[in-house]
């Protein structure tokens, strides 16, 4: 994938004027968060790495965003949204049912656990969950369709886009109190954004990326 | 930082947080549970703060709750979506019914200051023709009230939040100015402004809740652009940093972390105070007047748990309609590519 950023890093900020003492307390949290599941069994946790690799697949040239151990953070404090789909359990109890009942799918149509057919096959299912063609008893009454839209794919692309990784991925400026911005107006970059690469431009982005801490 | 806000309420023992200082605090009134009090007001956002303030200013004995905690923006919140969310009313709902409600986390607060804290700060004025839409207009129904009453009130809140908005306002009657300039539009604005003038539409800046320049020791906005999770800054003119100060310097009492689960009513059909549980325990504070105003939700829903021998179905609800055919807050957005970065993460909506 094209480094649309060359050299951003919005971690350079972290003691510029940008960050606020609150906000490098809850980053620092969530870069520190354990890798180990609290909340999620074993056998869940295989089934929700597996689906987090293809919900929001990463490079292999960057330590990766611990997407499923944030989503495990969310369960584990139960972090609840507010509002809930009348067809899907709460929050804790739709995410177990629905690994659970994604297990057996794979293992009826394709022979073995999620984690273990091949992707291909893993893509296969997370589409027809997402089309809703997914029955077998084991989801028990919850949609496969509401529960892919609602749950899975709404917690692990908040996971995933919470992390200071995805920010630098997307040239995202992130925290910004109290300094905040300026130059308002379009083509308008204040020296402590992400300079984005136009083609051929890439030293020229990276030089002014290594500025914006 | 002093205790957790979430944790321990922090107006008590004759003083509250002052939110524009960092470890600050001031005086507070307080009223004793069995002392009858002019009004509770249930919720201290943009309807039970302001009410709150405007009472006490008036001389009468006031107590406003709130189930959420009392904050100091300028040391306790991030520029960060998920840590923000300790702004919003997180309690499970459930959506039902043939046309479930779509919500977002951030529909409602469960903070001093209410939904405001975490509000986008669009301040407009609904227009003449609107409070006569039925007539006019041929659709829902005639306001009981009439639009120039309604607008000297726009006046006095627009005075008292430093409304940040045009000079000349291009639509319907005249409008005495702004107290604080327009804000400079971002990218984002200056897109939809230069689509405007393609289709031969006027355009004006939105006037918004948000300073363009001191005001006390409040520092202009700077345009950090996470409006929505709540400002760190203290620009933004929410209720927790305008009508509740205010209130409390009055005489007013507000009582965080104290959530209202019951109305309670006597022989005569009035009622006569509040159930509320605060530092985990269920206690009642008499009051002659209740008022409600937690959000199209939670409002409805207490009306309708506080039902009685007198009102099976609920206070306030002779026409059966409490909780019915309820409206939240409505979104609207439009997403585009340009040649020109626009980098939408910058500066008020």
């Amino acid at each position: 994938m094209r480094d649309r950023y060359p050299g951003y890093d919005v971690l350079d900020k972290r003691h510029t004027p940008s960050w606020n003492e609150v906000t490098r307390r809850v980053i620092d949290q969530r870069l520190s968060i354990s890798r180990e599941p609290n909340f999620f069994s074993e056998d869940e946790w295989l089934t929700l790495n597996a689906i987090c690799d293809r919900i929001v697949p990463q490079p292999k040239d960057r330590p990766p965003i611990p997407v499923a151990a944030l989503v495990d953070d969310k369960m584990a404090k139960d972090r609840t949204d507010g509002y809930r789909h009348y067809r899907l359990p709460k929050m804790q109890d739709a995410w177990r049912r629905g690994l659970s009942a994604l297990d057996r799918e794979a293992q009826t149509r394709h022979g073995g656990r999620f984690h273990t057919i091949s992707v291909a096959e893993q893509d296969t299912l997370l589409l027809q969950m997402q089309k809703g063609s997914l029955d077998n008893p084991a989801w028990d009454g919850m949609p496969c369709t509401v529960f892919f839209s609602e749950r899975m794919a709404h917690d692990i692309v908040a996971a995933y886009y919470a992390h200071p990784t995805a920010w630098n991925e997307i040239g995202f400026g992130g925290p910004a109190s109290p300094r905040g911005y300026v130059r308002m107006s379009f083509d308008k970059r204040d020296p402590w954004e992400a300079a984005e690469a136009k083609p051929g431009g890439e030293d020229e982005a990276r030089r002014r990326n290594r500025d914006v801490g | 930082m002093s205790a957790d806000a979430a944790q321990e309420p922090r107006g008590k023992n004759g003083r509250a947080p002052d939110p524009l200082r960092v470890g600050g605090w001031m005086p507070m009134r307080e009223y004793a549970d069995d002392e009858h009090v002019d009004f509770a007001i249930v919720g201290t956002g943009a309807g039970g703060g302001t009410l709150a303030c405007k009472l006490a200013e008036y001389g009468f004995s006031t107590v406003a709750f709130d189930a959420g905690p009392w904050w100091r923006p300028l040391e306790e919140f991030a520029s960060d979506e998920d840590h923000q969310q300790k702004l919003y009313w997180t309690d499970e709902r459930i959506c039902d019914g043939d046309n479930p409600l779509q919500l977002g986390s951030n529909n409602s607060g469960k903070a001093v200051g209410g939904s405001m804290v975490h509000f986008a700060m669009v301040s407009l004025r609904f227009r003449p023709e609107w409070f006569k839409a039925r007539t006019k207009l041929g659709y829902a129904v005639d306001w009981p009230l009439d639009w120039r009453e309604m607008w000297h009130y726009y006046r006095e809140v627009e005075q008292a939040l430093s409304i940040s908005g045009p000079v000349n306002y291009p639509w319907g009657p005249p409008r005495p100015r702004y107290p604080y300039r327009a804000h400079e539009l971002n990218a984002a604005g200056l897109v939809l402004a230069r689509g405007c003038e393609a289709l031969g539409l006027k355009w004006t800046p939105t006037p918004l809740a948000t300073l363009s320049a001191p005001r006390g020791i409040a520092h202009p906005c700077v345009y950090r652009g996470f409006c929505t999770i709540g400002c760190s800054t203290n620009a933004k003119q929410s209720a927790l940093i305008t009508w509740i100060p205010r209130a409390v310097r009055a005489g007013a009492e507000v009582r965080d972390l104290a959530m209202v689960g019951r109305i309670e009513t006597d022989t005569t059909r009035l009622c006569t105070g509040v159930h509320y549980m605060r530092e985990g325990q269920w206690r009642f504070q008499k009051a002659r007047n209740v008022v409600v105003a937690g959000y199209a939700i939670e409002t409805p829903r207490l009306l309708l748990i506080s039902s009685n021998n007198w009102f099976p179905d609920g206070l306030a609800n002779s026409s059966g309609l409490v909780g019915r055919n309820l409206m939240v807050q409505t979104n609207q957005a439009v997403w585009g590519k340009f040649d020109e970065e626009i980098r939408w993460y910058k500066g008020p909506p």
